[in-house]
């Protein structure tokens, strides 16, 4: 037999609505948490190193019949800079988020906070990803406006594009610095004070 | 004002008192912000963490309740925020009092699924400080504990309730006219 005078009450509606068929596990959500925050890592380092590399290659290209020594050292010391810190932070990139199930519901806040010191520890070093891109822009300025290209004209057409990389340098530090401290705050809050 | 921080034994504990006492209520408040079943357990799931986080504060200062409800209010809040960009699209109570005309019941013979889809419709259109008005309202609180949650006064709570009621009357009660 139909329920017909249900709408009569919409609050008794409300509060009869049938219950939720997944339920909410706190374990899960804490692993669910710690793999966000190691995607998004990886995600930023492997785009830090791809935009250095893409601008080291590019400009190689374009500066290629100019055999400038210093552009040459330079670009050398971008990709060696960029080999190292891939070496340096492999565990990050060449590898998943192995951590077992077990594992995470047994450590629990632990492991998530071991989680958030990481990602923490990531983006204090901002320097490290940042830096190729920025190094490699401040060597190209450094050329352009030296003797290895006589006249303004061209140091002209390549200037916006430096400007725009230091720009957004500065940008990605700021940023990375803010969500450092974001998660620091984050950590403190997961960490009971000290009594006594 | 220095605030007292509960212990992580102690934050463990209020939540699963209030997920004891308002855990189905918490499921109906994310119901009122999303209405597609995978987004609305992430929502949830995202409530119930924050919830979780925020035990470590919690001075006593409120109810738990109060409390509980706050947390789950402004995280649920901030999702539909972070969904649409911008609230466009979303109504206000004193909009829809005024551009529903009295006319728009909802259907004589309509069953409890299908007015809870209404509701569930209606709701999910307001702007997120009138949809946690209503939502609470249908959750039985009274003005002075929606004030509470809201931050609004209780005057002014007291004045949505009004529309609200005057809003689900015309939409819900209607049926009284054929009963």
């Amino acid at each position: 037999m139909p329920d017909r005078p249900a709408a009569r009450d919409p609050g008794a509606i409300w509060r009869a609505q049938p219950e939720e068929k997944l339920a909410v596990n706190l374990a899960q959500i804490v692993n669910r948490r710690s793999a966000e925050l190691y995607s998004s890592t990886r995600s930023e380092i492997l785009m830090s190193i791809s935009a250095a590399l893409l601008f080291v290659a590019v400009m190689a290209w374009r500066f290629a019949p100019a055999h400038d020594r210093l552009l040459e050292l330079g670009f050398a010391a971008v990709i060696a800079w960029v080999a190292i810190s891939l070496y340096r932070y492999r565990h990050w990139i060449g590898r998943s988020d192995r951590s077992r199930p077990d594992t995470v519901a047994a450590a629990g806040l632990e492991y998530y906070r071991r989680k958030l010191e990481r990602r923490r520890d990531h983006l204090r070093n901002a320097w490290v990803w940042h830096g190729p891109l920025f190094l490699a822009s401040l060597i190209l300025l450094a050329v352009l406006m030296g003797k290895a290209f006589p006249g303004t004209e061209r140091l002209r057409s390549v200037l916006p594009l430096v400007v725009l990389l230091v720009l957004w340098t500065a940008f990605g530090l700021r940023r990375r610095l803010r969500q450092a401290k974001e998660v620091q705050a984050e950590i403190d809050e997961l960490e009971p004070p000290a009594t006594g | 004002m220095s605030r007292t921080r509960s212990t992580g034994a102690k934050r463990d504990e209020l939540y699963e008192t209030a997920v004891g006492e308002h855990g189905r209520a918490l499921d109906r408040l994310a119901a009122g912000y999303e209405a597609d079943p995978e987004k609305r357990h992430d929502l949830r799931q995202d409530i119930h963490f924050q919830l979780w986080r925020s035990f470590e504060l919690f001075d006593g200062r409120c109810s738990l309740k109060t409390w509980t409800f706050r947390v789950a209010h402004n995280t649920a809040v901030s999702y539909v925020n972070r969904e649409r960009r911008t609230n466009a699209g979303l109504v206000s109570l004193e909009e829809i009092e005024r551009t529903a005309p009295a006319g728009e019941p909802c259907e004589p013979d309509i069953d409890r699924g299908r007015a809870l889809q209404l509701l569930g419709e209606l709701i999910r259109q307001l702007k997120p400080l009138d949809r946690q008005i209503v939502i609470s309202h249908l959750e039985e609180m009274d003005a002075a504990a929606i004030a509470e949650i809201t931050g609004l006064s209780a005057a002014n709570v007291g004045m949505k309730i009004h529309r609200i009621k005057n809003i689900l009357s015309r939409r819900f009660l209607e049926e009284k006219r054929y009963a």
